[in-house]
């Protein structure tokens, strides 16, 4: 700046004390741009500072928040493992639930085996007996539902015999059949050791 | 490099942090938002004595979230400081040595604290995560049917915060 001013005087021939009025305010001007332009500095690096430790902040917050991600993530599968497990046991109750059901349909079916085994035991004792007093058929007429004769004829004891002799082996079959069945189900109010034989009857 | 400061200790070292300064505050200081500080302004009308000693305390504006299980405290963000400026000029009557929130405030109250020798301090607005790990204590000590805006005492560890107005009336916000 200086250097063009003295230019100009030299060719237009100013006077050197304007020219150097004019180089002390170029220069004072220059001073005070300078001033300026350190202050603009210093604030531009307070801002950089401020904003470099502000996005620091931010980064330290993300870190955290990351933590915090990880551990919600944690909870959330724990929370998962949980239902499923909440999930199995509700199942095993439905299972109990229907297992109980079984098993009181199986205890209605055994008291029906149990009722038919008995009458099929008294209808076997009533034969035996109409069997052994085949001599005094009388004392039979304590049995109206079977309509036996007051005295077998000779002819036809084989035949009872024989009827007798099938009766029980239907009655050892459904024995058989009820006491197999019997012992897969627990019965309440027997002792599980008590088991009978359909021999015995 | 931040400065490390004791909220007990203001007298000793408010006259050397100057605005955007980095500062790491510890100590006890004690939140109070909106509604907590127009209960307190009307504690101060009424002549009641105040929940905590105001002279030589810090104030942070908050409301920190729930306490999850096992933390100390839940985000403890700061909030709008221009919010808390009517109530201001009491609290810093009773000699109150130094706020914490976040953004400007107005010029009266820029003023009032350097009148009253009292620095405010910005924390950052979204990091209230962080700052909950920078709280070492938390205790209610007020006006706990406010809720999040109860007054509480905590005791901050290293929480970090820049200094906006200093002693000698500087401001970070100055945009001149």
């Amino acid at each position: 700046m200086a250097k063009t001013a003295l230019f100009r005087s030299a060719m237009f021939g100013y006077h050197k004390s304007e020219v150097n009025e004019f180089i002390a305010k170029q220069n004072e001007r220059n001073l005070a741009l300078k001033k300026e332009v350190a202050e603009l500095e210093a604030r531009f690096e307070q801002y950089r500072r401020y904003y470099e430790s502000l996005l620091q902040l931010h980064q330290e917050n993300l870190a955290v928040l990351r933590e915090m991600r990880v551990r919600a993530s944690k909870n959330a599968q724990t929370v998962r493992d949980l239902q499923g497990v909440f999930e199995s046991i509700c199942a095993s109750y439905q299972k109990l639930d229907e297992f109980a059901k079984q098993q009181q349909q199986a205890v209605l079916s055994a008291k029906v085996y149990e009722e038919k085994a008995l009458k099929y035991e008294s209808l076997a004792n009533t034969m035996r007996e109409m069997v052994l007093q085949k001599d005094a058929p009388e004392q039979t007429s304590g049995l109206p539902e079977l309509e036996l004769p007051q005295a077998i004829p000779e002819g036809e004891f084989d035949d009872l015999m024989c009827a007798a002799e099938d009766a029980l082996g239907a009655l050892n079959a459904d024995a058989s059949a009820f006491f197999a069945a019997s012992d897969r189900f627990q019965i309440p109010g027997k002792p599980e050791n008590e088991t009978q034989d359909a021999s015995s009857l | 490099m931040p400065l490390h400061c004791d909220l007990q200790k203001i007298a000793l070292w408010r006259d050397e942090v100057h605005a955007g300064d980095r500062v790491l505050l510890s100590g006890v200081c004690y939140t109070a938002r909106d509604a907590a500080h127009k209960r307190l302004l009307e504690l101060i009308e009424q002549g009641k004595e105040l929940p905590f000693c105001v002279s030589g305390a810090a104030i942070y504006y908050a409301g920190p979230s729930a306490t999850p299980d096992g933390a100390v405290i839940g985000s403890c963000g700061p909030t709008t400081s221009s919010r808390m400026d009517p109530f201001t000029p009491a609290l810093l009557k009773l000699g109150l040595a130094c706020a914490i929130g976040k953004g400007e405030r107005s010029d009266l109250i820029r003023r009032q604290m350097q009148e009253h020798r009292a620095l405010y301090f910005c924390a950052t607005g979204g990091c209230g995560a962080l700052y909950a790990k920078h709280i070492v204590e938390n205790r209610t000590i007020a006006f706990e049917d406010l809720g999040c805006e109860a007054i509480r005492e905590l005791v901050l560890r290293d929480f970090p915060v820049y200094c906006a107005y200093d002693l000698c009336g500087a401001d970070l916000f100055c945009k001149e």
